[in-house]
């Protein structure tokens, strides 16, 4: 092997930690590359590929009951693709800890055979015999059941059903999969066998073409809701669904883009801390290329050599980055398909992504070349004469610099304080670049910690919506007074409000179609809702047919305002409504009212009756909650109430906040990563110092300084270091703080975050710089003070 | 971007064009170098005019600063010249480019520092093979027979695959001296090559230089040390950058 490689070879075999420190630096780079990029292939299309594949309800109509005859006419019907019928029936069910929920049972006639909302099977059968039950996997985490387990299910009337679990499956088309509601799948002689109808009572369709078209999906329902019509059925309600791309494809798409973008910072830091090492190996070898040009080397020669160099780092970084990239790109996909309702094809079925491969290749090459070339030009570039024997023109250029100057006037700066305040500014680029990684890296982390506040803020915005500690459904309507007697009855109990809930068609002009509102009408001085409003106000007492509208209405009519008329009809009836108020809820394309419950109940012809209970308890604990609802559930059941549900308030604060908490944990990884960069930068900053120190610390023990003055000396810099870090991190985190917050927020609630801090972050990243500049510092120091005085001023 | 311009003069082996004894090798016309310092401008070499022939060892002895190694500096191409003309057979030193004039050094001039200056990561073949890869005068396999021969010549041939920290200061002049003659320089440099070594080892290496002369080669050596100074045949006295002392003075053959 020629010489020159043979040096490559050495430099990087030689000085290991050096060698680690700038591999490490490109691998995580590189590493973060790969694993978004990985998430970025592997998500959306196995998102979309397995919606589609599923082959997803285009329109849902839901009416009297219908059998064959009105399926068939209706799949006749000119772009209609398939039609369908449906039972879909809610009983309740003993979860494996004892407690009750609701489960929707949806049934045909070929349950596990048809051929829209495509199951695909995961273990047991893929069609149930009567009395047997395939249930949705995740529905049954949530139960805590497993394949095989007898379930029992209470009907209306207090009978008992025990059914197997014979088949576990997927619903990709589970529209309210991300609040995990339990859904299991039956034939139509178990819903016999349950005392409901065997007869359908929704018809589901799909269109022929362009399933992404709203409009072309709302015509071919107006004609099957004619269709239906005119066999003499009302239609109670309509929903339609465009299906080109999954449903949660927009959020998904929106976390992975800010997962992104925090790689793009992860690739600059990364990038900033291969051109500090480089830097440093380049002053290092100053020398060793002053002799290189002394016997015959030319500037390109000693250029290329450190290209190669840079080579080899970065085939190392590529070497490890690309396979634990692929498999943490999965893992994240995994993590993000699990809480999207999302099947992943196995690990083994995604092999290294040639484009992802190609692209952290890109990176992994551009990026330590594109920050190498310019020490290495520099270090090329130096004549003989300043490399070896030191008499160029650098030396004549040394003289006391500003802050030297400065430093000089502070009387209180002496000693070892005055040494290491200079030695921290004596390579000012190199802290330069130290403080921007460290500054950023920690200005993420920090930042993180903000935007996890501001999530849980919107979690609780929304939960205002759902103040109640205990949501008390019944089969029918009930007097409230009689409800709120029995209820009084039960210790914990405290306030209990009945709710008209019932739903609404909005005409909206210059439409032929209408727009589904599902109307809640809590009494006018309700205490348990608690309304974000964007515009105008809430409902008040005295109000006449005055209605607050939800932030999806805009995507339906942008010009409303509070103080438009619109036309709800309600119970079959149309009547002008006045909106007076558009509050922000959770994003989520459905449309949302609020109006009084005296309204609601006169329209509805219920007055002084409601079959939506809210409570609320003396404890407001989870644990409380919980229990306080399976006595709820027991005791009104007990005095011949026909309850349907009873569920503590909490579990849905609980299930948004986990949703929101593996955002964060996603955040929190990445700012993980960040925080290595910067730890690396640091600590190869205050290595890289001391060594190029060796001789003056040889210098300084030969006149007299002990061991405990060099470590002292070190372990101030890596403070000063660490503590203007600090700084800059915690003032950069404001604005990263707002704009991660906004990005995600925006994405999935559809409005931006307040601005909140959390001492957290703040706290855990100062004790983490605290702890990395001590170690970082400490080693360095230590190896500092235990050369003897010979071999450091022999050293070169 | 890796493609290297070669410069025929910069290639060429001044060796071949000046074989003759009798005509002067190396040219110094009123070479001078002001250093631009803290203080003010430092003139450390003051017009100096010297010729040197094929063949001569050369001593130049003076005190510490008074420009002995600015003037090997300037003879090496190390150093720019403020003003003046070297020549190095047909070749103008002082008008080569930074890059050409180390690709010129490599082939036509050895270089010896006190400090040794070897590569502290690379064995002592490699370090001698060196000069060789980066001037491309043989082939890879040529110049490893060659650094062995060289190694084998100054006697540490059993240590070539050792790294210079291994060895003693002696055998790494040594391996120094082998490396400065790699590519068959007819000038070698040396500035206080004995400076680190203990005096049966610098007298080991002086030994060593006078062969190098009987085989032809010219040697301008820097050092402290008087009687060793007295031992060359052309010495040079400098005294705050001027030559004070002159054996040979311009047309003055040490030869004739």
């Amino acid at each position: 092997m020629r010489p020159r490689y043979r040096k490559v070879i050495a430099d990087l075999w030689d000085n290991k930690a050096r060698t680690a420190l700038v591999v490490a630096s490109i691998t995580i780079g590189v590493f973060a590359v790969g694993m978004i990029s990985t998430a970025y292939l592997v998500l959306p299309e196995a998102m979309n590929r397995g919606f589609v594949a599923a082959s997803p309800v285009n329109i849902k109509v839901a009416t009297m009951p219908f059998g064959d005859d009105l399926i068939k006419s209706v799949s006749r019907i000119p772009g209609v693709g398939a039609a369908e019928g449906r039972q879909t029936v809610e009983v309740r069910i003993t979860k494996a800890d004892g407690s009750l929920e609701n489960i929707e049972l949806i049934a045909t006639k070929d349950t596990g055979m048809h051929e829209i909302n495509i199951n695909n099977l995961i273990e047991g059968k893929q069609v149930p015999d009567d009395n047997e039950l395939l249930m949705w996997r995740d529905g049954m985490q949530t139960l805590g059941f497993s394949l095989g387990d007898i379930v029992t299910l209470e009907l209306e009337d207090g009978t008992i059903r025990k059914m197997p679990i014979v088949g576990v499956v997927d619903d990709l088309t589970h529209d309210n999969a991300t609040m995990r509601q339990p859904r299991g799948y039956i034939t139509l002689d178990t819903v016999e066998w349950l005392q409901f109808e065997p007869i359908y009572n929704n018809m589901w369709v799909t269109v022929d073409r362009d399933t992404d078209d709203g409009n072309y999906i709302a015509s071919v329902s107006a004609e099957v809701q004619s269709k239906i019509e005119n066999s003499g059925r009302p239609v109670f309600f309509v929903r339609e669904f465009t299906s080109a791309v999954h449903p949660m494809a927009s959020i998904a798409q929106a976390v992975l883009g800010i997962l992104s973008i925090l790689g793009l910072l992860i690739v600059f830091l990364s990038g900033s801390l291969i051109a500090n090492t480089l830097n440093s190996l380049i002053t290092q070898h100053t020398r060793q290329i002053g002799v290189m040009k002394l016997i015959g080397a030319r500037t390109q020669q000693i250029t290329a050599i450190y290209l190669i160099e840079i080579l080899a780092f970065s085939a190392m970084a590529l070497a490890i980055s690309i396979p634990l990239g692929a498999i943490a790109g999965y893992e994240l996909s995994k993590v993000l398909s699990t809480e999207i309702n999302v099947i992943l094809p196995d690990r083994g079925a995604v092999p290294l992504m040639p484009l992802v491969v190609a692209l952290q290749v890109f990176v992994g090459l551009a990026v330590p070349l594109g920050v190498g070339i310019f020490p290495i030009r520099r270090g090329a570039g130096i004549t003989v004469e300043d490399a070896v024997t030191g008499g160029g023109k650098a030396a004549n250029k040394e003289s006391k610099s500003w802050f030297d100057r400065t430093m000089e006037k502070i009387k209180a700066f002496q000693g070892p304080m005055v040494i290491a305040l200079r030695n921290t500014f004596r390579a000012k680029g190199r802290l330069a670049l130290t403080l921007f990684t460290l500054a950023l890296g920690g200005g993420i982390f920090i930042a993180v910690f903000n935007v996890r506040i501001a999530l849980h803020g919107k979690v609780d915005e929304i939960t205002g919506y759902f103040a109640a500690d205990v949501n008390l459904d019944f089969d029918r309507n009930y007097r409230t007074e009689e409800i709120e007697q029995f209820a009084k009855q039960i210790p914990g109990v405290d306030y209990i409000e009945g709710w008209s809930i019932t739903l609404g068609d909005i005409h909206v002009e210059g439409q032929q179609a209408t727009k589904e509102v599902i109307m809640f009408a809590p009494p006018a001085d309700s205490r348990l809702i608690e309304p974000v409003l964007i515009a105008g106000r809430w409902v008040r007492p005295g109000d006449q047919r005055a209605i607050a509208l939800n932030e999806a209405y805009l995507s339906v009519n942008p010009d409303a305002k509070p103080g438009d008329q619109i036309q709800i009809s309600v119970n079959g009836k149309e009547k002008t409504w006045t909106i007076v108020g558009i509050y922000q809820f959770t994003g989520l394309p459905e449309v949302f009212g609020y109006t009084t419950y005296e309204t609601l109940s006169s329209e509805i012809n219920s007055k002084f009756h409601a079959s939506s209970y809210r409570i609320a308890t003396q404890d407001h604990s989870l644990a409380f909650q919980q229990d306080l609802s399976a006595q709820i559930d027991a005791h009104f059941q007990k005095n011949g109430f026909l309850v349907k549900e009873a569920q503590a308030g909490g579990e849905f604060r609980e299930t948004m906040t986990e949703q929101m908490d593996t955002i964060i944990w996603l955040l929190l990884v990445m700012a993980l990563l960040t925080a290595v960069v910067g730890s690396i930068g640091l600590a190869g900053t205050l290595s890289m110092n001391i060594l190029e120190r060796t001789r003056e610390i040889g210098v300084l023990r030969a006149i007299g300084g002990y061991n405990s003055i060099v470590v002292r000396l070190v372990m101030i810099e890596g403070l000063i270091i660490g503590l203007i870090s600090f700084l800059l991190a915690a003032a950069v985190s404001f604005p990263i703080s707002t704009v991660l917050s906004n990005v995600i927020t925006i994405a999935i609630f559809k409005s931006p975050a307040d601005f909140t801090l959390s001492p957290n972050g703040f706290l855990i990243w100062s004790l983490l710089v605290a702890i990395l500049t001590t170690v970082a510092s400490l080693v360095p120091a230590r190896n500092a003070a235990q050369l003897t005085i010979r071999e450091v001023l022999s050293y070169e | 971007m890796f493609k290297f311009r070669s410069n025929a003069a910069a290639l060429q082996s001044s060796s071949a064009v000046t074989a003759d004894r009798n005509t002067p090798f190396i040219r110094l016309r009123d070479v001078r170098k002001v250093r631009q310092t803290a203080v003010g401008d430092l003139v450390t070499l003051k017009d100096i005019n010297l010729d040197f022939y094929r063949g001569t060892f050369v001593g130049i002895v003076g005190k510490s600063g008074a420009g002995k190694s600015t003037l090997i500096n300037v003879l090496s191409g190390v150093t720019d010249v403020t003003s003046g003309e070297v020549w190095l057979g047909e070749t103008a030193v002082h008008k080569l480019s930074e890059s050409n004039r180390a690709l010129w050094r490599g082939t036509n001039l050895g270089v010896v520092y006190q400090s040794f200056q070897l590569l502290p990561n690379l064995t002592l073949l490699e370090n001698v093979m060196l000069p060789m890869d980066f001037c491309g005068r043989f082939k890879p396999k040529e110049s490893r027979e060659k650094a062995m021969h060289l190694l084998d010549q100054v006697e540490i041939a059993d240590h070539a695959h050792k790294i210079p920290s291994r060895i003693s200061g002696g055998q790494q002049q040594r391996a120094a001296i082998a490396r400065a003659l790699a590519n068959d320089p007819p000038v070698l440099v040396a500035d206080e090559p004995t400076g680190n070594l203990d005096s049966v080892t610098a007298e080991t290496i002086f030994e060593l230089f006078h062969k190098l002369i009987d085989d032809g080669r010219t040697i301008i050596m820097v050092t402290h040390d008087r009687h060793l100074a007295e031992r060359t045949q052309h010495r040079l006295r400098i005294s705050d950058g001027a030559i004070t002392e002159n054996s040979h003075p311009i047309g003055h053959n040490p030869h004739a």
